[in-house]
């Protein structure tokens, strides 16, 4: 299997563990719990993506956030925004699959649906058709912002910080549809 | 609708398709099916069946109506994506049948995962990416139900 499938795979899974791990500490209680066990998901995803290369990338380490997250309205609002990208990431890589991956992808693109719609995006009849997903930090010109930016739905980058480490690990489901708000 | 979510519906939509259904009534056997019709059509009859079942539910839940006819009209948009306008099959009146909210959800993950297997043998990749999102929906639709929506 190339590059070309796998690598879009790994870096998208990347920048959604990357996000969880920014937003994360904006929530509490159960969603808490969820957004940490959805990091151990992206980067078990992405470790299998990267299992499938013969030659391992440098994968960026950090990301640009697309808008200021320093509450819980917002840490929902980007982890359903990195879901969404992520059905779009492996939508389009399906239809250029063999059977087995393809069913592979579309099942990781209705989990993701189903987690993008469980922290609050409104279920749409096409998802995924959106923005690509973050930008590595440094791959764009933008400054960014800091914490205290007020939230802008403009690719403003913000985070630069490595985020917070998971405090626990646990089952995220592997159907996101019993996730709930 | 952006410009990416048209071309892909419009490129999903220019193949000409018989409806299960609707096909004609002459002595004439049948061609069969390609995959990417075969996977059509299946796509179309799930679809009617859920509007169908969404327009039941708002008719016996009307403090629901507002979240199932927003389903509904999602899946009508999943039906106009996979076939021509002209060959569309008619979504049937609201029978005695009403399901509740967890069968509807359930239905849902059921139309998910044929949307999946209808993904795996289309040969069109256009088709292919077409039901990737209309699995992704479907897979939305029963969180959206399952949260309390």
């Amino acid at each position: 299997m190339s590059a070309d499938t796998w690598l879009p795979v790994a870096t998208g899974e990347q920048a959604a563990a990357y996000a969880y791990g920014v937003l994360a500490p904006r929530l509490s209680g159960g969603e808490r719990t969820r957004a940490i066990n959805a990091i151990a998901t992206h980067e078990q995803a992405r470790d299998d993506a990267l299992a499938q290369l013969a030659e391992q990338p440098d994968l960026d380490a950090v990301f640009q956030i697309p808008f200021p997250v320093t509450n819980a309205e917002q840490a929902r609002r980007l982890a359903a925004l990195c879901e969404d990208r992520l059905v779009n990431v492996y939508c389009t890589l399906a239809a250029t699959q063999t059977t087995e991956t393809r069913k592979d992808f579309i099942e990781s693109a209705r989990r993701c649906s189903a987690r993008a719609v469980s922290w609050g995006q409104r279920p749409e009849s096409f998802p995924g058709t959106g923005e690509p997903i973050m930008k590595a930090i440094g791959e764009g010109q933008d400054t960014p912002a800091t914490a205290e930016d007020e939230p802008s739905d403009s690719p403003t980058p913000v985070e630069s910080a490595t985020p917070s480490p998971p405090e626990s690990s646990g089952d995220t489901g592997g159907d996101g549809a019993q996730l709930q708000n | 609708m952006d410009i990416s979510r048209r071309a892909l519906l419009l490129a999903a939509a220019s193949t000409p398709i018989v409806a299960a259904g609707c096909a004609n009534d002459t002595d004439t056997p049948e061609a069969p099916k390609s995959p990417d019709d075969a996977a059509r059509t299946a796509t179309a009859n799930s679809e009617v069946e859920l509007i169908a079942a969404y327009r039941a539910a708002a008719a016996a839940e009307p403090g629901k109506a507002a979240t199932y006819d927003f389903l509904a009209k999602q899946h009508e948009e999943h039906l106009a994506s996979v076939f021509p306008d002209d060959g569309q099959p008619t979504v049937p009146s609201p029978s005695g049948t009403t399901l509740n909210r967890k069968a509807l959800r359930q239905l849902e993950q059921q139309a998910a995962r044929q949307r999946t297997e209808a993904a795996i043998t289309a040969e069109d990749t256009a088709l292919v990416e077409l039901l990737a999102r209309i699995a992704a929906s479907e897979a939305g639709h029963a969180a959206y139900l399952q949260g309390g929506a």
